[in-house]
């Protein structure tokens, strides 16, 4: 009855995988004219950006807001405000609140934040912090955005050209670059509490403070504090991009499993899907882990034994995350609002410990593989800021926190989310009685997206030596990898994954270069900036 | 974050079509009218488009319809003049579509496309059964004849509005005549469901199966006048044989990218606050605050389309004063009671394993995927329909305990994760929420009870349903579907009542039966318009009809048009047999 995939017809590029990165590279090689086909192996495009409806209530199972938002290039690229996505940006962003103290509350705008600390923490600890959110400001608009969407140098050039800038926050960037973030906190002299809450902004994101990642603190503080929430539910990004891809003249095919990768005369030549079709293409695109990318998809022989060594002992994030969905008869009434009002307005609230020493000892009890004494959780309520996400007159209600991977979550479930109920009426009394209550463990995570085993929702860890230039290792960092044709861009490549969408920009822009394609696209004036300064080379 | 549209000067947003509603009718009307060259814009109120035509994860791994799931339009004109296989549709065809299963262990499996083993199963039980099968299925069941049985129902617009017709000139009627000749005859437009299988055939399980099937297509097989179409809307489900791969929706992504090809414009979670009319004409809408664009207003030039529900069209969107009171009050009237379902979908660790015989018969590639039991008689059917439109109240008694039970698993086993099967959908009949006796609020309530009641039964005939066999259960009850799909009025799924009065040239007002309204360029594309439901793209291609001959669209080679349709400019009002 149906001609499937076009028999016959060769692409000039298949991208493996419609989340967000293949969906990004597919819309810009197709916007350079490529004869370009997507093939996702679920029944809906979108990856992480999922949006599943419960009874009228919009449950955003894994990304719900975004850090990146009107960054991404192809927000402008493909003006997608103009297929129906929208962001909002609260003003209040997220509230560190204590059981007993005034709330520490971050806000959009810092002046206001930098208040909050004197009124909450004193006219110290807001200098102090007032200093640290200007500095990581600088070093995330000069530096951190702009590399976010070009291909990684190797870190000995990297520090060269950092430490060559004439702009001392550059140099100040690569100071601070390879430190533990704990250290970075230590150094900038905050308090116990302020340390807590600021770790907090990166830790509950399944990034270790122990770990020589210090030049991710200032994206997470500066960017974590001015995230975006998708207007209807962060599928709605997925749902413009796919848009925007076939009207640029892409194809898309969900329940497109591919099996394996075709090679003939030592390149790429298109893929086997599972249900037997060849579908061929010149070079192919795998936005998946380096374990379906490098072992699944071909045979032993085919690539050498390096790449599969590598993909082999790629490592899983050590934490992962539990999160319940609710559906709510009224949104989350802080008892904190008596202190500051603006907490039942803000966009995430950090609830659970008070104190450093509290969460660096539940982060290495999660590492250590057991479940935490105290719950330390992000609780969001979407419904207060977008009222498309649940049904009119309830909220939609979402409580995360990170848990290992390694439990018996099937028996485990129920409880631990009464758990998580428990902890959030301490501080809400008014979550009683939910219409709907969806536990989602980990496990489910995995059996969802086959690219985050052991529900490494970043498809694989954060740690130095997968990170940067090798992430996923130093032959592939670059999109292009040893097997003639075949290229790599999703989250398990530099920059990775948290909805960026900078692997597939990088990705679409090398595929082009290596084509001989013109780009039908400029670069954004935030990278021009940094190549001017001499960041970029 | 709304303060920025306003004052602010941006170009006035025109198209020559502006669509309401993304449902699958809105989104074949927008394929085929982008492929017309016309300039297309979708406004859809959910966060997806598709409407009832759409999947979930109920558990991660595990995928399900929840609203609509069998292809019935297989032989829509759609699929090949919008050429859907071109954009991704595909299909997972099934070796017995069908089949029935009985406490006492007597069902079967049975398959349009798998006749000769059929045949041989009905003859064993009723052999003058197998004797009127073999003959329906050599004049009537070749696909070239379905085809043009189906589409002279289905896929050709009512008469022009007040032009009368005999019962031997409706389309259907010169085909059946044509294929079935000394078979056939005119008094068939008359009976019910039941009226015409017992006229056919006399084994009873396969009446009352397929009478089922039609309550639950629409069309209840006790109702007067629509017993041709009782019958073809389970030869719609037969002769499709399947399912779209990948689920109900990805047929509906074949169609978005269609109409996205061609040019349409989709602008989803964008809420439609008013239709705008002057001097009598549709000129366009005006969105709600709330959706992307703020509230701003979308110019049509050309038409407006309403995929909306006939009651939300001119109840909600079209305002008041543009409309006739008595116009407004037949609309209030229209009969909503009938199609009204409530969906229980089960993850399983392993498939029901039938008692008796039929178990036997139903193993591996022989298993079906829609099966309709108990039904060794009508009774359980009949007992049904006394709770649902006689009681007013969700059937529980063990008497009235009949169902249609789907397993797609069996020829997609992408449906569920590793080790796990989905058996899914389980419907079972409900008076809609506002006219239950115990209030719209009841059925929800009584969830337990009903779940309890349905799964008894199944365990009767399929011991292996213990609790410790289900992992996971999902259930939509008619207010949850009407929650859910905002086209779903008093959670119907197939618009309005299908019976006599609100079906061919009386769909859903004798008055609208041709798409058009007492608004100049103002359109109507909804379930709620014939001919219903069930995801057929028949009422955008009936409706093209029309729009061609007011001079709308313009299509190319690609159109042909049904060879029943009546223009216009060639109604007869005076006939001879108008009765003084």
């Amino acid at each position: 009855m149906s001609v499937w995939l076009q028999e016959g017809k060769v692409y000039d590029a298949i991208v493996i995988g419609a989340g967000i990165n293949g969906l990004t590279c597919a819309a810009y090689l197709a916007k350079a004219g490529l004869k370009v086909v997507v093939l996702e192996s679920r029944h809906e495009a979108g990856g992480a950006l999922v949006t599943e409806e419960f009874s009228g209530f919009k449950f955003n199972l894994h990304a719900t807001y975004h850090m990146m938002a009107e960054y991404m290039p192809l927000y402008h690229d493909f003006n997608l405000k103009s297929y129906g996505l929208r962001y909002v940006f609260p003003e209040v962003q997220t509230a560190f609140l204590y059981k007993k103290e005034k709330p520490l509350v971050f806000y959009r705008d810092p002046k206001k934040t930098i208040e909050c600390f004197k009124a909450v923490l004193g006219e110290g600890e807001a200098k102090k912090f007032e200093r640290m959110y200007e500095e990581f400001k600088q070093m995330t608009e000069k530096v951190l955005i702009p590399l976010t969407y070009v291909p990684p140098v190797p870190p000995v050039d990297m520090v060269q050209l950092l430490q060559d800038s004439k702009d001392p926050m550059v140099r100040k960037f690569n100071e601070i670059s390879e430190m533990r973030p704990i250290d970075i906190l230590e150094e900038y002299g905050l308090s116990s509490r302020a340390k807590a809450a600021v770790l907090s902004l990166m830790t509950l994101w399944g990034v270790s403070p122990f770990e020589a990642l210090g030049y991710l603190l200032p994206l997470y503080v500066v960017r974590m504090t001015d995230a975006g929430l998708c207007l209807g539910g962060s599928h709605r990004l997925s749902s413009a991009l796919c848009k925007a891809l076939i009207k640029e003249g892409g194809e898309i095919y969900e329940k497109a499993e591919v099996v394996k990768v075709s090679m003939s005369g030592g390149r790429v030549d298109g893929v086997h899907l599972e249900d037997g079709t060849l579908v061929k293409g010149n070079c192919i695109i795998s936005t998946l882990d380096p374990k379906q990318s490098f072992l699944d998809f071909f045979e032993g022989g085919q690539i050498d034994n390096v790449l599969q060594e590598n993909a082999k002992n790629w490592k899983w994030e050590e934490r992962t995350f539990f999160t319940v969905h609710l559906g709510l008869k009224q949104a989350p009434e802080y008892t904190s609002a008596q202190k500051n009002p603006d907490v039942n307005r803000a966009l995430s609230c950090i609830l659970g410990i008070e104190e450093i020493d509290e969460l660096l000892e539940n982060i290495e009890r999660i590492e250590g593989g057991a479940l935490p004494e105290k719950i330390e959780a992000r609780a969001t309520c979407t419904t207060v800021f977008d009222r498309l996400q649940g049904p009119i007159g309830y909220h939609t209600g979402r409580f995360e926190t990170t848990v290992p991977f390694d439990m018996d979550w099937e028996s485990l479930k129920d409880g631990f989310a009464d758990k998580c109920l428990e902890t959030w009426r301490a501080y809400a009394p008014n979550i009683v009685d939910p219409v709907h209550t969806y536990a989602y463990p980990p496990t489910y995570i995995e059996k969802k997206f086959k690219t985050m085993v052991r529900g490494s929702f970043k498809h694989g860890s954060y740690e130095p030596l997968q990170m940067g230039y090798f992430r996923p290792n130093d032959l592939c960092s670059q999109v292009r990898t040893p097997i003639d044709g075949y290229f790599v861009c999703g989250s398990s490549v530099y920059p990775g994954g948290m909805i960026l969408a900078g692997p597939g920009y990088i990705g679409a822009n090398v595929v082009c270069e290596e084509l001989g394609v013109k780009k039908a696209w400029e670069e954004p004036a935030i990278i021009k900036e940094a190549r001017k300064s001499g960041i970029i080379e | 974050m709304m303060i920025q549209y306003r004052g602010t000067k941006m170009a006035k947003l025109h198209y020559d079509i502006v669509i309401v509603g993304g449902g699958p009718n809105g989104l074949a009307a927008a394929a085929y009218l982008a492929k017309c060259g016309l300039s297309v814009c979708i406004l859809e109120e959910r966060l997806e488009a598709g409407g009832g035509a759409e999947n979930t994860e109920p558990i991660p791994g595990c995928r399900i319809d929840p609203h609509a799931t069998y292809l019935y339009g297989a032989y829509a004109p759609g699929f090949d003049q919008l050429e859907l296989d071109k954009f991704g549709f595909r299909m997972s065809h099934a070796r017995n579509f069908g089949g029935v299963v009985n406490y006492d262990g007597t069902g079967t499996a049975a398959g349009l496309y798998n006749i000769e083993y059929t045949l041989e199963q009905i003859k064993k039980r009723s052999p003058k059964t197998a004797e009127t099968f073999r003959y329906l299925y050599d004049n009537l069941f070749t696909p070239k004849n379905l085809g043009n049985f189906l589409r002279s129902i289905y896929w050709t617009p009512p008469p022009p509005v007040g032009m009368p017709m005999d019962k031997s000139d409706y389309p259907w009627s010169q085909v059946l005549k044509k294929l079935l000749p000394g078979l056939y005859d005119d008094v068939w437009n008359d009976f019910s469901g039941f009226e015409l299988m017992d006229a056919l055939w006399d084994w009873e399980p396969l009446t009352a199966a397929l009478g089922l099937a039609s309550w639950y297509n629409g069309p209840h097989p006790m109702w007067k006048g629509v017993g041709i179409q009782a019958f073809a809307c389970n030869l719609l489900m037969l002769g499709s044989n399947g399912v779209p791969r990948g689920g109900m929706h990805s047929y509906m992504h074949a169609l978005i990218r269609c109409a996205m090809f061609h040019g349409a414009k989709l602008i989803t979670n964008c809420k439609v606050e008013e239709i705008l009319v002057e001097d009598g004409e549709a000129k366009g809408v005006r969105l709600a605050e709330t959706s992307p664009l703020g509230n701003r207003t979308i110019w049509a030039d050309k038409a407006v389309i309403a995929n909306t529900h006939i009651k939300q069209t001119f109840l909600d969107l079209v305002p008041k004063r543009h409309l006739d009171q008595d116009f407004v009050q037949k609309i209030k009237d229209i009969n909503l009671n009938g199609g009204s379902l409530y969906v229980m979908h089960l993850v399983c660790k392993e498939l029901p394993k039938y008692v008796g015989e039929q178990g036997e018969i139903m193993k591996g590639k022989n298993y079906p995927i829609a099966l309709v039991g108990p039904c060794d008689s009508r009774e359980y059917l009949i007992n049904q329909t006394i709770d649902v439109y006689s009681h007013r109240t969700h059937p529980l008694r063990k008497e009235s305990m009949t169902f249609v039970i789907g397993q797609h698993d069996i020829i997609d086993p992408s449906r569920a994760g590793g080790d796990l099967f989905v058996v899914s959908p389980i419907y079972l009949q409900m008076p809609p929420p506002e006219y239950h006796r115990d209030g719209p609020n009841a059925v929800n309530k009584a969830k337990d009870e009903i779940n309890h009641a349905i799964l008894g039964a199944i365990r009767e005939m399929a011991p292996n349903m213990t609790e410790d066999n289900i992992v996971h259960m999902f259930v939509n009850t008619p207010e949850d579907s009407s929650f859910r799909n905002l086209g779903f009025v008093g959670g119907n799924w197939y618009g309005t009542r299908h019976d006599r009065d609100q079906w061919w040239e009386k769909r859903p007002l004798p008055e609208l039966s041709r798409y058009r309204t007492p608004v100049d360029k103002l359109y109507l594309c909804n379930q709620s318009s014939y001919p219903g439901g069930l995801c057929l793209m028949a009422v955008p291609y009936n409706l093209m009809h029309v729009l061609i001959e007011d001079g709308i669209a313009k299509p190319g080679e690609w159109w042909y048009p049904s060879p029943w349709y009546i223009p216009e400019s060639e109604a007869r009002y005076s006939r001879s047999k108008v009765p003084a």
